[in-house]
This record gives structure tokens, C-alpha cells and sequence, in this order.
């Protein structure tokens, strides 16, 4: 057992998945108390569940929140009044006026309009990435802690190699292979993050293998593929949620900071991190510049963490602090 | 005991080797002829460039390649750096890294200060204003990105106010943003995981027992409570010592510090391979260590742990 | 702002060149009496602060560069920032001053022949280098004969193109032949910085970037390449110990960083530019000598003539109508930069050629040129034609806040006529190396082309191969006259030459001129000595032995 998380913009968001907390969770799993977690249980649990989440005020208002993003996102090109890419120079630096409410950025674009575009970015990152991750890590952490044995052995040290690279660096390196742009950010960004989410299910699929339904399904002669598929992973996908909406607010951080180095999505697409990077240079005479994208980087983040916050609540009461 | 020790060591090592090879190969295919990069806009001839091709091995075939970078590794060797010609890339490196442990020693220790007394605090004095003071702030501290924050620092605190150099790291006055900026999400997040764990134990029945038996708060709370939850918070450290270089390498671009995040950043950018090889396989070792001395130190302290 | 600052610019103060028949009497005339006026009064910088007192010793002068220090061999003084302490560290035989003059250095006096072909220097005594050894003619011979090997792939060769043979009649004298008369060689050759021969041939090249001995007022103190140089006074530099203890540039790659600084005292100088806007707030302070002198560098997009799309003269001359130049210069650069017309610099004023083809902002002109040149729009709204797109990739150094807006608002304008151009980010030398190559399309960034110092040659940049043709622009006529200019004696004759250049580049606009900025550089009040106008401002970086600061 190793325990590190991905990164350390990463691992604030879930101390849970380090196996500190793991232990003991798990010795309560083994202990036989309460189904681990009640996601893929009937209409009336997953209703109990909304209920617990419900009562979770900061987590609806960052559900809220994340809501009005998607919508943001999908409408921006009706809801703003400029494009994104529309450059005056005679408005370089200009304050929020009535014009523009958040004024304009160095080559005189309307910072909100960049701001709104920009949350595509975000949510395509911060999403896309987080899919391919849980994509990638359920599949090996499943075969990993359902065949175990050698198998296990050679996909856990897999894991321990992507978890022991300094992932920042990582994603640095891999961007100058590949060349920075969206699609790129999102699937390096996916591809590096996974081994978290692999051990997580790993460590579940351990102990749930063993249990009655799965021992049942199995003398019934149900193929391994069913059963990891119908049994285990349905089971085990509870703490994968909890972690991936957690996960969410640091990949955006994440694809801010490689945008804000030069190496994240490419210009002229609006994303918070290169605005960022445009406003750093200007920090002094037009702050409104860098002041902007950074706001609404630390709220959408603060209102995924609260999200996962809630889910863990609400999923995994065992767990409500 | 030892059992578990070496089984740990040995699965360190092949976590080492495939890190090596990992980092070899994405290296290996990185765009670009460092050769032109090395020699800039000097006039040199194809041969010219072949020769130095040759000089750094970048010729030879992948194996060879790998296998001499290990062998002088594993002797000691680092090589020279390409972007500074004639420096030995172990001095670039110590003295980058010992720049880079100040910064993150510091924040560190006074992350740590703060945030163990206020999450055990928060946690026992629950809905008291410390605690929604403290769960806001960790919940806002991990929201916001550091270097933001940096930068906003730099413009209110040496361009407005001047009251702090803007880079560099001269005077302990150059290291107060810095060392503030990094220790602002490692508080926030060890903050968040004191309070949460001395919640957790609280409401264990052992606990209860104690409380129920009389002993003192402030015993149960020591005693029990701080003991246990420093488990956690041991891991936490063990990985976050770890992952030095992710935090700061956009927090040294921000403030011209001169260590490993400035170095690997100018590396790759001048596609100084060796150094970014070496920087990284560092860095990695120390992450497995780190793994395998937490380990160990659970083990110590929760026999339960080896049997798995 | 700073242009990267090219070799050409060390090398070479080329307006001493501009001379009648007889050229030797020209020689010795500008030798002895200085001042060359080739720039026009509007450019000539005024010090805001004067009252100098008596020269003290003491202090560190601190200066701020944006890039880490790699090097510090004159093998490596391309960019400003390491030019700098280079110049500080090592000395030629001459120098070209901030006045544009040539001004003796390790030499007392050179003498050229009557034909031009041969010049011979005489050696000031008693020189000696950090390391104690004696300053003479073998380390001249030494230098030249190392930049003239090919083995050693020397970036300062192209200056050496003419030089036939370099002898060392005794330890004072060293006598250069040339192959042809060449009117650049004092600025190009003559001002070549000197290694010292047995340490450098002990050290090699490679080791001596990291270990540099020279004949300069400092010597390397400390050095950490992201960090900071800091150089020491050297007690035994020829002209007298410099009155500052030490030289430092700090390295401070964020330009709010460098304000800061400057705002604060920390720093007396920047080496590297400035936003627009901090420029003026620091002019307003008065707490700064301000010297303001127009760049003869021009700021520009090179693009590679031998690419697809770019290759065609028509689309580059619509490239250049849909940019509003006007609106960089007055909104991005707030009036610190001027619209360029071709290659060289009105600074230039001698050989300035204002009467070429213009290009005002006109989108509907750029679309018509490229209709007419067959470019039509695709279901996708980007030109083309038998199959190629209208599309091309710009590269922009990594971090170049001050330029990159004209790339971002270029791209705007150029899909406003179905050109699509995509950014990226990259590192100086690499994206100058493959401009070069012809591997990348196009750049952003200010280089002189001609004008460095005063001499229009600009073989490196408009030649055939030269070394730095980024934009990989060939053309018969250009290359002969570039040849015929730097071998032309007579002056009017030499300006007509490089008039029809401009006029050639003009029409054909191989890259894309933009501006010519203001180079606008600050000393802090307490920096004494300063003179009180100068013509050249950067040329002020070779004077730093004769400042003093303010006790």
C-alpha cells in the first residue's frame, strides 16, 4: 500500500482517497456495517440520498452555481454581446463601463464575454478530463482488484509509476510533445490523472468480490465480465463519484496553470487561465484584467468542491462530518 | 516488520525503473532537435550538427541511449547540461533543490503551526465562529489558485505598498510572498483534514467511553484524539514533501525563484533533456521513499496495516 | 522596449563607413573627432536630471534582464541580456560608443592602406586580463583565427567573410589583410571582443561560457544563470578600477516585477523593456534619467518566403493592408513606436528611402489582392487555392506580453479577410533557429535589418542564407546590391544602393514591417556621470565603468 494523491492541487480535495481515511473505511466495510454506499440502490434510496444532499445548503448553492455555468456555456454565443476573439484597440486596459461590465482586456476584448466563452474551457476540461480518467482508472482498477494476483501486481505498480511522477511536470512534458491546444489539455490532463480513481475502485473491488452477491452471481456461473460489470463496478462507483467531483475543481486549476505557463489551450479561444496570463503583465496598470478570470477560477472550483462535499455527505453517511 | 520493509523496497525499485523508463520515453519523443536548439543561430554545417548529435549521444539508439543514462546514474553521474554548457547538472540541481526545500521547509512548518491547533480547535468547538472561520477559509484557501494569489500579492505588496522585493531571493524579506502564498493551500488543506479526522474520532465509541468514564477533556483530547488523527496528517505530509515540485513551479515563475520548478520550466523550454530526465527521476525517488517511510511509520503505529 | 538585440548591433557601428574617396582621411577624421551626426535632433535623448558631482567609488549598480543568463562568452552576446555583462566583461579593439562613434579601446590607433585592404592597429600597453596574463597581439590573432575557423562554427563568422589573413608584427601590432575592401570592417571586425588566447585554447569554448576572462572593468563574481550576475570592479582594468564595486543584472522575467523594482529603488536600470504604460508613469516620476532614441531595429512579423501559402508576393502585401499599423503604434505602444515603411529606420536618416510603396489600413484592398491572386474563400470561410489553405502558424517568444498583443489582434484582422493564423508560444532561440530553417511560418519579434549602429548593410537578414533571414527571402538583385553596398566608396552612390533596397523590399514586403519603436531606457537619479544626450542609448551598457552612484 502506497499513499500519495496525483498532486498536491489535487490531493486537498480528497484526503478520503488517501488510504489513511481508506483504512478506516474499510475496516467498517469489513466490520459488515450499512451497504457501503447506496448509489445504485432502488428509486426510494437515491430520493433519500437527494433529501441528504438537499440539507446540505452550501453544496445546492454550488450545484446552483455549476448549473448556471452549463447554461452559460451552452448559450454564450446568444447571451453576450461581442465574440470573444473581437479585438478594439482603442479600448485596451478600459474599465468596466456600462458597455462593458468587466471592461476590456489588453487588445481591448470584453473581458466578460472572454469570462463566458471561457467557462466552455473549464467545464470541457474539467468534465472531459474527469471522464476519461474515471473511464480509464474504473477499468483498471477493476481488473486490477478482481483478477488480483499478478495481474494486480503489475497494474498496481503501473499505478505507483503515474502516481509517483510530479504531475505538473508531467503535464508540462507531455504538452510539449503533443502541442498545446484544447483537445490536447483534455486528453493528457485525463490520461495523467486516472491512477487515483484506479485505486480507489481497486480497493473497493477488493473487498466487494468477497461478498455474498458476487460469490452468488459467480456459482451461478455468471462470466467475470458480467460480474465486474453488473456487480462490482455498479458497487464500487460511489467513492469514484465522490472523488471525481472533488477532482473537478483542480483540473480546472490544473488547465489554468499549464494556460498561465504558456502550454495550455492555444490562443485566441478564451480560457480563464490564459486571461490570466494576458492580465499578469498588467497587473499594475489594468488589475481588472487578471482580477476577473481569477474570481471565477476559485468559484467554480469552490463550487465543485462543495458539490463533492455534499455527494460525500449524501452518498456515504457514514462519512458526514 | 522486515518482511514488509523489503517487499516495499523491492516494489519501490521496479516503481523506480518503470518511472525511469516512462520518463525516458516521453522525453525520448519530444518534438525538436536540441542540437539546433544548442547551437542557436550559429552558422554550422549539417556535419557540424552531426557531430554534436554525436557528442550527446542523441544518435544512438533508444536502448543505448536509456541504458547509458542509467549506468552514469547509477554511478553518479549526471552529465552536463546542454543549455549551460560546461555545468555539471548535479550542481545546477542541489543548488536549485536546496532553494525550492527552503521555500517549501518554511511553508511547511508554518502551515502546519496554523492549521493543527485551529482544525483540532474548529473541531471541538464545533459551529463556534473559529470553525466557520476555519472550514471557510480551507474550503476558499484550496478554491483559489496560488499563483493568482501571487501575483495579486506582488501587485499590493511590492508595487503598491512596496513594502516587499517583488523576486529574488535575497533578504528573508524575499521569501515572506512566497513562503505565504505556498503555505496558504497546504493550510487550508491540512486545516481541513485535522478537523475532519478529530471530528471523526470524537464521535468513536472509545471515545465516548472515555468521556463517559470522566477522564478530562483536554487528557481524552490528547490522549485519543490528537494521537489518531495524527495518522492522517502523517500521510498527508509524506505526500505533500513529495510533490514539492508541482506546488512551486508556477509559484518560482511568479517570483523569479531560483529553484527546481525554474529550472525544469527553462529545461524543457531549452529542451534540455538531461536535465528535465533528471529532474524528474529526483523527484520520483522521492516519492517512493516518502511512500515506503510512511509506510513504515503506519505499520508502526497501526500494526493492522502490514496485513494487507 | 527592448528589440532582441543581434549580433549585427555588437558588432557594428557602420556609419563611420559612409565615406568619400579618400577614405583614409574620412577614417582619421572620424577617429579623431567623434561625433557622426546621422540622426536627425528629434531623436537625440534629453537627461531629465543633471549636476553630476565628483566621480566616488563605491555601490552596486543593478540593472534587470528577462531571460535566464546561459552564457557568458562573446560567442553568446545575441540577446541583450547577456550582451550586457558580456561587454562589461570583455573588450575589442574599438568600440562604437552611445554617440555612434568609433572610439579606441584595447587599441590606441589603427592606420588602413590606401586601398583599403590592409589595417593596422597599434596595442595600448600595460593591458592585462582577470587572470594577470598580458593583453597582446596573439590573443587578437588568436580570436580572429578562432571566430575564422569553421570547426568552431563561430556566430560571429559572417563579420569575418572578407578578412584574408591577421598577423602580429610584434606584440603591439596586429595587421588584418582583407581579401576585398570591406566599409564595414572597423564596426564589424575591429569591434570583435577579445579572448584571452592561452586560457581560452586551455578552457575551450564550452568551458568558457560558464568561465569568462577578459580585459573588461568586471570580473565575474557571482553567477546563478536564472538567478542574477553579479561582476566586480576589476582593480586592474586599463582604464582605472571602475567606480561601481559591482555590476549586478537580476534576472526578473515578469515585467510587473521589473516596475516594481524600479518604482522601489531596488533597481537603477532595466535592461529589458517595459510596458507602454510603465514607461510613462516612470518618465512622470522624475525620479529617472530618461533617454529616449528611436530603434533602428524594426518590429515585424518575418514569414517564410518559401512556404505555400506566404510565398505568394500578393498575399503577403494583403497580409500587410489588413493590419491597422496605425493602431499598434497609438493604442498598443500608446505613441512609443512609429508605422515602418521597409527595412530600414527613418533613424537612419542618411539612407532612410520614405518614398516606396505604402500600405495603409485597407481590408477591402487585402481581399481584393488576394481574389485577383486566385486565394478564394472555402465553404469554411478560409481562402484557398489548388488545394492549399490560406493558413499559417505564428511563432511568439514565450512570455512577450509587450508584442504578443499584435499577433492576437493580427490574427483578428487577417480572419476578417479568410487568412487563418494560429499563435504559439515558444523559446527565443529555438523559434530564431527555425524561422531560419524555414520549419516555422511566421514570427513576432523587432530586429535590425540593416542600421545597426548607422550602416545600412543587412547581408545577415536580406541576403541569400544569411544568418539571420528569417523570412528565407532571396532575390538576385537584392543580394547584389547588398554586395555592391558594403564595397561602394562613394557615399551618394552607397546611398542610392540602399535606397533601391528599400524600395525592392517595399514591393515585394518579404516580412512584414510594423513599427519602429522608441527604445526608452531609465537610469535611476543617484546613477552619476551620465552624459547628456546621446544618440544610442543602449550603447550606454559599454560605459559602465565610468558611472559612479550617489553616496
Amino acid at each position: 500500500m502506497t499513499r500519495n494523491a496525483p498532486d498536491s492541487t489535487l490531493d486537498h480535495v480528497m484526503p478520503e482517497s488517501t488510504d489513511a481515511k481508506d483504512s478506516t473505511q474499510r475496516l467498517a466495510l469489513r466490520a459488515g456495517t450499512a451497504p457501503a454506499h447506496t448509489f445504485v440502490d432502488g428509486p426510494t434510496e437515491r430520493r433519500k440520498t437527494w433529501l441528504r444532499f438537499r440539507k446540505h445548503r452550501a453544496a445546492v448553492f454550488g450545484l446552483g452555481f455549476i448549473v448556471l455555468l452549463v447554461i452559460l456555456a451552452l448559450t454564450a454565443q446568444w447571451i453576450t454581446p461581442y465574440t470573444p476573439e473581437e479585438v478594439n484597440l482603442r479600448m485596451r486596459g478600459d474599465g468596466p463601463t456600462a458597455d462593458h461590465w468587466l471592461g476590456n482586456d489588453d487588445i481591448g476584448r470584453d473581458i466578460l464575454t472572454r469570462l463566458i466563452y471561457g467557462t466552455r474551457v473549464a467545464l470541457l476540461v474539467g468534465l472531459g478530463a474527469t471522464m476519461i480518467a474515471v473511464t480509464i482508472g474504473v477499468a483498471v482498477g477493476a481488473t486490477a482488484g478482481y483478477f488480483g494476483g499478478r495481474v494486480d501486481f503489475l497494474l498496481s505498480r503501473l499505478i505507483d509509476t503515474l502516481m509517483a511522477f510530479p504531475l505538473l511536470a508531467l503535464l508540462l512534458t507531455l504538452s510539449t510533445v503533443f502541442g498545446p491546444s484544447l483537445r490536447n489539455v483534455v486528453i493528457v490532463i485525463g490520461c495523467t490523472v486516472w491512477a487515483s480513481y484506479a485505486r480507489v475502485v481497486r480497493a473497493e473491488v477488493l473487498s466487494l468480490r468477497e461478498r455474498d452477491y458476487v460469490l452468488a452471481a459467480r456459482a451461478a456461473g455468471a462470466s467475470d465480465r458480467r460480474i465486474i460489470s453488473r456487480h462490482i463496478v455498479p458497487n464500487a462507483i460511489g467513492p469514484v463519484i465522490i472523488l471525481a467531483s472533488l477532482a473537478i475543481g483542480s483540473i480546472i486549476i490544473l488547465e489554468s496553470a499549464l494556460s498561465f505557463l504558456g502550454l495550455g489551450v492555444s490562443r485566441p479561444t478564451a480560457s480563464w487561465g490564459t486571461m490570466l496570463s494576458d492580465g499578469r503583465d498588467f497587473v499594475r496598470n489594468y488589475p481588472h484584467i487578471s482580477i476577473a478570470p481569477g474570481i471565477a477560477i476559485a468559484l467554480t472550483v469552490l463550487a465543485f468542491n462543495l458539490v463533492g462535499d455534499g455527494l460525500r455527505d449524501a452518498l456515504d453517511p457514514r462519512q458526514r462530518s | 516488520m522486515a518482511a514488509y520493509l523489503i517487499k516495499r523496497l523491492s516494489q519501490g525499485v521496479l516503481v523506480l525503473f518503470l518511472v525511469s523508463l516512462l520518463t525516458f520515453f516521453v522525453i525520448y519523443f519530444m518534438p525538436g532537435d536540441p542540437a539546433r536548439t544548442m547551437v542557436g543561430q550559429a552558422r554550422v554545417t549539417e556535419e557540424q550538427l552531426e557531430a554534436i548529435r554525436d557528442k550527446w549521444g542523441l544518435n544512438d539508439p533508444w536502448y543505448e541511449r536509456y541504458g547509458n543514462w542509467i549506468g552514469n546514474l547509477l554511478t553518479g553521474d549526471l552529465g552536463t547540461s546542454m543549455m549551460r554548457p560546461g555545468q555539471s547538472i548535479g550542481d545546477m540541481i542541489s543548488n536549485a533543490a536546496s532553494m525550492t526545500l527552503r521555500l517549501n521547509v518554511m511553508a511547511f512548518a508554518i502551515s502546519l503551526l496554523i492549521a493543527l491547533p485551529v482544525g483540532v480547535l474548529a473541531a471541538t468547538k464545533r459551529n463556534s465562529f473559529l470553525d466557520y472561520f476555519s472550514t471557510f477559509g480551507s474550503t476558499v484557501g484550496v478554491a483559489v489558485p496560488n499563483y493568482w494569489i501571487g501575483v495579486m500579492a506582488i501587485v499590493l505588496f511590492s508595487v503598491k505598498l512596496g513594502w516587499l522585493p517583488p523576486y529574488g531571493a535575497d533578504s528573508w524579506k524575499s521569501y515572506i510572498l512566497p513562503v505565504f502564498v505556498l503555505s496558504i493551500e497546504e493550510m487550508a488543506a491540512t486545516m481541513r483534514l485535522m478537523r475532519g479526522t478529530t471530528i471523526e474520532i470524537l464521535g468513536q465509541d472509545y471515545v465516548k467511553t472515555a468521556e463517559a468514564k470522566g477522564l478530562a477533556r483536554n487528557v481524552i483530547l490528547y490522549r485519543h484524539v490528537v494521537r489518531n488523527a495524527m495518522l492522517p496528517v502523517i500521510t498527508l505530509l509524506g505526500y505533500r514533501i513529495a510533490f514539492i515540485l508541482s506546488g512551486t513551479i508556477v509559484i518560482e515563475t511568479v517570483f523569479a525563484w531560483p529553484g527546481l520548478g525554474q529550472l525544469f520550466f527553462d529545461a524543457i523550454s531549452n529542451q534540455d533533456l538531461q536535465v528535465v530526465q533528471a529532474i524528474v527521476l529526483l523527484l520520483t525517488t522521492v516519492v517512493v521513499i516518502m511512500n515506503i517511510v510512511t509506510d513504515m511509520t503506519y505499520a508502526i503505529i497501526d500494526p493492522r496495516v502490514r496485513v494487507r | 522596449m527592448s528589440s532582441i538585440h543581434d549580433r549585427a548591433r555588437l558588432s557594428a557601428i557602420r556609419n563611420l563607413m559612409t565615406m568619400h574617396e579618400d577614405r583614409r582621411t574620412v577614417l582619421k577624421a572620424a577617429a579623431a573627432a567623434g561625433l557622426i551626426p546621422v540622426l536627425t535632433s528629434s531623436v537625440v535623448a534629453q537627461r531629465t536630471a543633471a549636476q553630476d558631482a565628483q566621480p566616488v567609488q563605491g555601490g552596486t549598480f543593478v540593472t534587470l534582464g528577462q531571460d535566464a543568463i546561459e552564457s557568458l562568452s562573446p560567442e553568446d552576446s545575441g540577446e541583450t541580456v547577456q550582451w550586457v555583462p558580456i561587454v562589461n566583461l570583455f573588450d575589442g579593439l574599438y568600440l562604437v560608443n552611445e554617440q555612434y562613434e568609433l572610439e579606441p579601446a584595447l587599441a590606441d590607433s589603427y592606420e588602413p592602406s590606401a586601398d583599403g585592404l590592409t589595417y593596422t592597429f597599434r596595442l595600448k600597453n600595460d593591458v592585462k586580463f582577470h587572470n594577470g596574463a598580458n593583453f597582446t597581439a596573439q590573443d587578437v590573432v588568436y580570436t580572429y583565427n578562432w571566430i575564422m575557423d569553421q570547426a568552431n562554427a563561430s556566430t560571429r563568422a559572417a563579420n569575418f567573410e572578407l578578412v584574408d589573413t591577421i598577423e602580429a608584427p610584434d606584440d603591439q601590432t596586429v595587421v588584418v589583410t582583407l581579401k576585398e575592401a570591406d566599409v564595414t570592417f572597423m564596426v564589424n571586425v575591429a569591434t570583435t571582443l577579445i579572448y584571452p588566447k592561452d586560457d581560452h585554447a586551455e578552457k575551450g569554448e564550452e568551458a568558457f561560457k560558464g568561465a569568462p576572462v577578459g580585459t573588461g572593468a568586471f570580473t565575474l563574481g557571482e553567477w546563478s544563470p536564472q538567478q542574477r550576475v553579479i561582476l566586480k570592479a576589476f582593480e586592474n582594468h586599463f582604464r582605472g578600477r571602475p567606480n561601481f564595486d559591482a555590476f549586478q543584472v537580476d534576472v526578473v522575467p515578469e515585467a510587473a516585477g521589473r516596475m516594481a523594482a524600479l518604482e522601489t529603488g531596488q533597481a537603477d536600470n532595466s535592461i529589458w523593456g517595459l510596458n507602454a504604460e510603465d514607461n510613462e508613469a516612470l518618465k512622470e516620476s522624475g525620479d529617472f534619467n530618461v533617454y529616449e532614441t528611436l530603434q533602428v531595429a524594426t518590429n515585424h512579423f518575418p514569414l517564410n518566403n518559401k512556404h505555400p501559402f506566404l510565398s505568394d508576393k500578393s498575399v503577403r502585401q494583403a497580409l500587410l493592408f489588413a493590419l491597422d499599423r496605425e493602431a499598434f503604434a497609438e493604442e498598443i505602444f500608446l505613441g512609443q513606436a512609429q508605422v515602418a515603411t521597409s527595412n530600414l529606420s527613418p533613424a537612419l536618416e542618411k539612407f532612410y528611402n520614405p518614398d516606396v510603396a505604402t500600405y495603409g489600413f485597407d481590408p477591402e484592398k487585402a481581399k481584393q489582392l488576394l481574389d485577383d491572386a486566385g486565394w478564394t474563400e472555402g465553404s469554411d470561410g478560409i481562402r484557398e487555392k489548388d488545394g492549399v489553405k490560406a493558413q499559417f502558424t505564428m511563432m511568439v517568444f514565450q512570455g512577450d506580453t509587450q508584442r504578443r498583443p499584435e499577433a492576437e489582434t493580427a490574427q483578428q484582422w487577417w480572419s476578417d479577410i479568410g487568412v487563418q493564423c494560429d499563435l504559439e508560444e515558444g523559446i527565443t532561440s529555438d523559434i530564431l533557429a527555425g524561422l531560419v530553417d524555414g520549419q516555422y511560418d511566421a514570427g513576432l519579434f523587432n530586429w535590425v535589418y540593416g542600421g545597426s549602429n548607422g550602416d545600412p548593410d543587412a547581408r545577415d537578414t536580406l541576403g541569400t542564407g544569411g544568418a539571420n533571414n528569417f523570412s528565407n527571402y532571396s532575390k538576385e538583385e537584392v543580394d547584389e546590391l547588398l554586395q555592391a553596398g558594403i564595397r561602394e566608396l562613394d557615399e551618394a552612390e552607397r546611398v542610392e544602393i540602399y535606397k533601391r533596397i528599400q524600395e525592392i523590399v517595399a514591393e515585394d514586403v518579404p516580412f512584414l514591417f510594423l513599427l519602429n519603436f522608441q527604445n526608452i531606457v531609465f537610469y535611476s537619479n543617484r546613477t552619476q556621470g551620465l552624459p547628456e544626450e546621446v544618440l544610442n542609448a543602449d550603447g550606454l551598457y559599454q560605459k559602465m565603468y565610468r558611472f559612479w552612484l550617489e553616496q
